[in-house]
């Protein structure tokens, strides 16, 4: 397996006054050479908060306590000096950004943002400004109307659309896209996710999909890390971890999508409020608010498990079967 | 089009005002016209000498109705003429406002350059610095120099470098030794005697200006713009022309809207250096009731802060496209 992306022991705490909030605890996973997986979880599992840390950016006052990512099988792209990390920068490793409608210098045509990001790669313009329009076209949008628009000018799915051209402008080998497609139509949506799964096919690019919402980006994800509370608490082949989830969690987050097809009261959503990071003890993050809750899951915090089913999960219910993995 | 809309209000509003100085003085209590004739025929001279008098200073004739007085005012004003001052017999109202002029300019030109260069500088090194002392340091001092008023400052500065320290003089535009003019002696003088006044403005003025640029630029620098410009690998020259041009611009509007300001602002500080500006001129003419003079500072006043808000208008729309006029 070519692994392109390795991430170990990540945890990254945001101080709070005198409380310390753990918004990613001690999450690891890989992605190979043209694979595509998501990370799934509800708001605040801390899910943009790991793609920040994918570029040493994580927001104020977030610190990367501990972990390691290695690009390439390259070093610990955290203790890199920034030279070499703004290589990897854009040119390897490209983002769309979830808040994708104030990620462009509103100052600026799109034309002139597009100039910049080539000429801090050593890119020609006249190449990039070719390239731009290509992909432009290929995200439905006019090329020459946007490149001399200015951000304002465009409206909330045209920016998401921009944002995507623009993580694709240097052909990247990586590109982590935090919920690309929300400011679409479902129309959109299933056309855009269409066109990214091309170029991944295409090119043999590794794409992150972030998302809330695994129905949407079923279709195009091979693997999926099913996030709570900063933790992994499931990961698995994309069709093992819809049609037979293991963990509580997973369970309730893939049943509370409401079917396109049948009927509604099949719909069940978790039970309780999201978690309050600031509230988390020593068990396992999900016990409040887990339906087959133990006594062992208050204090024991559950390990990642291999199941049987391809599936590694960690929850107490499954203590008894198949066996620990490392991270 | 929308400019020339925009113009043409301001010059109603321009009229508007400068009507309302000629009503304001016609007003007063203890009529000033009556007043000021009087005291001309008791210089000794007859009635209709003073009344001529008066139509030569005030571009009025005395005794008739209000609104006749005002055509006739307005006449004259539109001919540019300002009339004459009350105390400097025959000097006319424009000459004295176009000598005091450039004094006023200029220094306020280099004061307020000054005080934003200073306060812009000062304003993203207390925004880069936030967790540290350095930048509580400055927000204290900005703050303390913002609020200090101008003529306590100059008196300050006044008593500190001429009567403590014989650095600078006390008081003038010039040395008495100099001819005014295009030449090095002169415009050496000039910039001696301008220093002063000149710090005084920016010692003013700089501390606002350090708490905008800081909150500005603090404000910029958590915009996803930013963020998402750095993880596009822009190198660092580049992130600092897209944080200078987003954080300067919300103190576009308060430096045009100063430019004007400053006018009035100078009476304190030219008094306090006897300066021979526009402010001086005003605080003179007020102290010894020379209402033509009064009037031609209030227009002057007027017009600079209506032409510098419109500029500030027009050009604004320019620096920031999402602004449409
Ligand atoms: N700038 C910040 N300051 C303080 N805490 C933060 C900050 N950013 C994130 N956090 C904390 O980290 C947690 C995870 O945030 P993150 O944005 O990664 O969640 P997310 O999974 O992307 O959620 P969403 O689906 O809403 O985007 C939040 O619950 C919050 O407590
Ligand atoms: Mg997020």
């Amino acid at each position: 397996m070519n692994e392109v992306l390795s991430v170990r022991g990540l945890t990254i705490v945001f101080p709070m006054g005198h409380r310390t909030i753990r918004a990613v605890d001690n999450v690891s996973f890989s992605i190979a050479k043209g694979e595509s997986i998501a990370l799934v979880g509800e708001s605040g599992s801390g899910k943009s908060t790991i793609a920040f840390a994918l570029f040493n950016n994580v927001p104020q006052p977030g610190i990367i306590e501990s972990g390691e990512i290695r690009y390439f099988q390259g070093g610990n792209f955290l203790e890199m000096g920034q030279a070499s990390q703004r290589q990897v920068f854009w040119e390897k490793v490209s983002m769309v950004f979830q808040a994708a409608q104030n990620t462009l210098n509103p100052l600026l045509r799109i034309r002139r943002q597009v100039e910049d990001i080539a000429q801090a790669h050593h890119v020609n313009k006249k190449v990039a400004i070719d390239k731009a329009r290509e992909l432009l076209s290929t995200m439905y949008l006019d090329p020459t109307r946007v490149l001399d628009a200015y951000p304002h000018e465009l409206s909330g799915g045209m920016k998401q659309r921009v944002s995507i051209a623009l993580a694709l402008l240097l052909d990247p080998e990586i590109i982590v896209l935090d919920e690309p497609t929300t400011a679409l139509d479902v129309i959109s949506q299933a056309s855009v996710l269409k066109i990214l799964n091309e170029i991944r096919r295409q090119r043999n690019i590794s794409l992150i999909f972030i998302t809330h919402d695994i129905s949407v980006i079923s279709q195009v994800v091979d693997r999926v890390l099913v996030m709570y509370a900063g933790s992994v608490v499931e990961s698995g082949l994309v069709q093992k971890i819809v049609r037979d989830p293991s963990h509580p969690y997973a369970k309730g987050l893939i049943g509370s999508i409401p079917p396109l097809v049948g009927d509604l009261s099949d719909v069940h959503g978790l039970r309780g409020n999201p978690v309050n990071l600031l509230s988390l003890s020593g068990g396992c993050p999900f016990a409040d608010r887990c339906p087959d809750v133990m006594t062992r899951c208050r204090t024991d915090r559950p390990l990642m498990r291999q199941l049987s089913t391809g599936n590694a999960v960690a929850c107490h219910l499954y203590d008894a079967e198949g066996e620990e993995v490392r991270t | 089009m929308k400019y020339v809309y925009r113009s043409i209000v301001a010059l109603v509003m321009i009229f508007v005002i400068s009507s309302l100085t000629f009503f304001l003085v016609r007003l007063m209590p203890g009529d000033p016209i009556i007043f000021l004739e009087t005291q001309l025929e008791q210089k000794g001279m007859t009635a209709q000498q003073a009344a001529d008098q008066i139509q030569v200073m005030l571009n009025i004739i005395p005794h008739q109705p209000l609104l006749e007085q005002y055509r006739e005012w307005l006449v004259q004003l539109l001919h540019g003429n300002l009339g004459q001052s009350i105390q400097q017999t025959g000097v006319s109202v424009r000459k004295l406002i176009f000598n005091a002029l450039p004094w006023t300019l200029i220094t306020v030109a280099i004061g307020l350059l000054g005080s934003y260069v200073i306060g812009i500088v000062l304003g993203v090194v207390s925004a880069y610095l936030r967790r540290s002392w350095v930048s509580s340091l400055i927000d204290n001092v900005g703050s303390v120099a913002h609020a200090v008023p101008a003529f306590v400052t100059g008196i300050a500065l006044l008593y500190l470098f001429t009567v403590v320290w014989h650095v600078f003089p006390s008081g003038g535009a010039y040395g008495i030794t100099v001819t005014p003019g295009f030449n090095l002696p002169f415009i050496l003088s000039f910039l001696y005697h301008m220093i002063l006044p000149g710090f005084t403005y920016v010692l003013t003025t700089f501390g606002s200006v350090t708490l905008s640029m800081k909150s500005s630029t603090i404000t910029t620098l958590n915009e996803d713009f930013m963020m998402a410009a750095r993880i596009r690998g822009l190198p660092k020259s580049k992130l600092m022309q897209y944080l200078g041009s987003n954080s300067i611009l919300p103190l576009f509007t308060g430096f045009m809207i100063s430019l004007g300001v400053l006018f009035s602002g100078s009476i304190f500080i030219e008094q306090t250096f006897q300066f021979p500006g526009i402010g001086n001129l005003l605080a003179t003419a007020v102290n010894s009731r020379d209402y033509p003079v009064m009037e031609g500072c209030f227009m002057l006043t007027i017009a600079t802060v209506i032409v510098a808000n419109l500029l500030a208008d027009v050009l604004y729309a320019k620096l920031d496209p999402r602004i449409n006029v």
